[in-house]
């Protein structure tokens, strides 16, 4: 059984974020901080449970993007996928999700995969759209937000429980090959082993160029990015730690809310 | 000149969402300048009398597409039936109320039909005559301005961001009902049963203050500072951020958000929580909001009425020794 994991690599949105002189993107300097988007860590997670539970699974992880996600893809080695792939674009700033799936499912399409797994959202621009779009051009089954999933390879089917609103959640059976986007809460992602970092570090990754694309006409334009307006009403408290403590618990007095 | 928007519901066992009020006046505020005709879909299992009836409380068009295995949302089913309808139909946009399973459907079709998908719209504006969408980026750090040289799209709102309301146009009748029968059999993507996980405990929602804990209390053994403050209210009760919750470092039944529980009380204390539209939508509507946060541009700052900009290890223990000085010396 082959599983393909699609990870992205974000920068650090706890790090305060800087816009270029354009507006157009963030600011990426040697100093910017980048890592696995969070919830590919639990697509990857899942992928590797699968691996220890069944026979016969090789994991890849893939990541579309320039030459520094070579990090995370190896990342991804370290913590026990078998293969990485690089598919190189050297677009720098946003990248449509269209065309990001365009290139996972080229790839994807070659090397028949049983079970593709992506996180639920991408933390950078937060589209939830590449999973699903890897899924229409490979015209596979897809699940969102999965919190649950387990695989039945004799009859090539996989139960999972896709999240909904409000603590509820669905469970769907979908045929093999498929697609899911995978949801925290999941499982608990796990460290890399040494054993693997040092694997990691000498493996080689397989990197695919970018394959050939007309831009579409109707391409999604990202015009401006910006810091989003302070509520036009907040107050911001003053002065010492000890000082705003006191001005916090006045206002909960006045509220006749402490004890 | 009018134009035609199509509008897509959801319901689960024929129970339409109450959110569709909402995807209407999105739909009929989206071009201000002209008419705009609205195709309401609505798929269900049974769904035939509901549709009849919304078209005619609204006068709208409405369209019923019926399958057994529509009982509950089912976007690869209507991945495959949509196309379709709204080539017959040739909408200039199509849009639905924000959530995973219609970002699928959004993005799906916007492959199979060639049309740009823009997920996730908070607001929109005109620019240059072209519809410019704003939207969440980077964690709710940052917004985006989104555009595209084609005026057609397809679009996923926000709930609650338009609360432009719907009233209905009562000078041409426009009422009417159709209906789709699907008799496909759809095995690649079986719906089997919905499962309800929330807790039944009630006590975050009938709190005043709900006292929340984010990631920003860094490990596990910061809960107690969280128990500590909420222990200064006289009705208070403990919830979280999703992350801290699939930490194991509160049970899931503590959960604020759009997955978890919406809460709405006179006091939301939100201890380094980013603030992103998923969290946001289980606490914006309490009645006062506080903020604490060490990052002055952290997103949940734009929601707040009161802001501090503090490290959590070393505020709250000194608001819980303030709060003990001010009990011994009143
Ligand atoms: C489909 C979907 C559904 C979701 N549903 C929900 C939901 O229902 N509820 C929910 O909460 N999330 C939900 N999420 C996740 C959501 O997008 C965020 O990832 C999550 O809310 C972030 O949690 P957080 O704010 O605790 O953590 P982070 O985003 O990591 O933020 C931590 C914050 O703490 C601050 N901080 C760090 N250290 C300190 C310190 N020492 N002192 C003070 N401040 C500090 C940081 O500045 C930061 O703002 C959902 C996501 C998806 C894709």
């Amino acid at each position: 059984m082959k599983i393909l994991v699609c990870i992205k690599q974000v920068v650090c949105s706890e790090s305060s974020l800087k816009l270029n002189p354009d507006g157009k993107w963030i600011q990426e300097t040697d100093s910017t901080e980048f890592r696995m988007n969070r919830f590919d860590e639990y697509a990857l997670e899942e992928a590797l449970l699968i691996k220890e539970t069944n026979p016969n699974v090789t994991i890849d992880v893939v990541s579309v993007g320039p030459d520094r996600v070579k990090e995370v893809i190896k990342k991804g080695l370290s913590k026990g996928a078998d293969n990485g792939v690089h598919i190189l674009n050297e677009e720098l700033g946003y990248c449509p999700p269209r065309k990001i799936a365009q290139q996972l499912a080229d790839y994807a399409g070659k090397q028949s995969y049983d079970l593709i797994l992506t996180g639920v959202m991408a933390e950078d621009d937060m589209l939830c759209q590449v999973g699903p779009m890897t899924a229409a051009f490979l015209s596979i089954p897809c699940a969102v937000s999965v919190v649950k999933e387990e695989i039945d390879m004799l009859n090539r089917i996989i139960t999972v429980q896709s999240e909904m609103e409000s603590g509820k959640v669905e469970e769907v059976v979908l045929s093999l090959p498929a697609l899911l986007t995978i949801q925290t809460g999941i499982n608990q992602p796990r460290y890399p082993s040494l054993s693997n970092i040092v694997r990691a570090n000498s493996q080689e990754l397989i990197v695919v160029q970018e394959s050939f694309q007309d831009d579409p006409t109707d391409k999604v334009l990202l015009l401006s990015i910006d810091y989003p307006a302070k509520s036009s009403t907040i107050c911001i408290l003053e002065g010492s730690a000890e000082e705003k403590a006191e001005q916090l618990l006045t206002i909960f007095h006045n509220k006749s809310l402490l004890k | 000149m009018y134009k035609k928007q199509i509008l897509i519901t959801e319901t689960i066992e024929n129970q339409i969402s109450p959110s569709y009020k909402e995807l209407l006046g999105f739909g009929a505020s989206i071009h201000p300048d002209g008419e705009n005709r609205i195709l309401l879909i609505i798929p269900g299992q049974n769904i035939k009398e509901l549709a009849e009836q919304i078209a005619i409380e609204n006068n709208i068009h409405t369209l019923a597409v019926e399958h057994e295995d529509l009982r509950y949302p089912n976007p690869h089913l209507l991945e495959k039936i949509l196309p379709e309808v709204i080539r017959k139909y040739m909408p200039s946009n199509i849009c639905m109320m924000h959530n995973v399973r219609t970002c699928q459907i959004a993005a799906s079709l916007s492959i199979q039909i060639d049309r740009p998908c823009i997920t996730g719209v908070e607001s929109y504006e005109i620019q240059n005559e072209r519809s410019v969408f704003t939207r969440m980026m980077f964690n709710g750090k940052l917004i985006g301005k989104t555009t595209c040289k084609a005026d057609q799209f397809i679009l996923t709102i926000i709930p609650g961001a338009f609360c432009g309301s719907f009233t209905p146009d009562r000078t041409i009748q426009h009422e009417k009902t159709e209906i789709i029968k699907i008799n496909e059999n759809a095995s690649a993507y079986k719906p089997i049963r919905i499962i309800e996980t929330i807790s039944k405990d009630n006590r975050l929602e009938e709190a005043d203050v709900v006292v929340s804990a984010g990631m920003g209390i860094e490990i596990k053994e910061r809960i107690d500072l969280i128990k500590k403050i909420a222990s200064i209210f006289s009705n208070a009760a403990i919830g979280g951020s999703r992350i801290v919750c699939d930490h194991g470092w509160l049970p899931y039944a503590c959960q604020i958000g759009e997955t978890g529980k919406q809460v709405s009380p006179k006091l939301y204390i939100a201890c380094g929580i980013s603030g992103t539209m998923q969290h946001t939508a289980g606490m914006k509507k309490s009645g006062c909001i506080v903020a604490i946060n060490k990052d002055p541009n952290a997103p949940i700052f734009s929601i707040a009425d009161y802001g501090v900009v503090e490290d959590l290890q070393s505020f709250l223990p000194i608001l819980a020794a303030r709060y003990d000085d001010r009990k011994k010396n009143p």
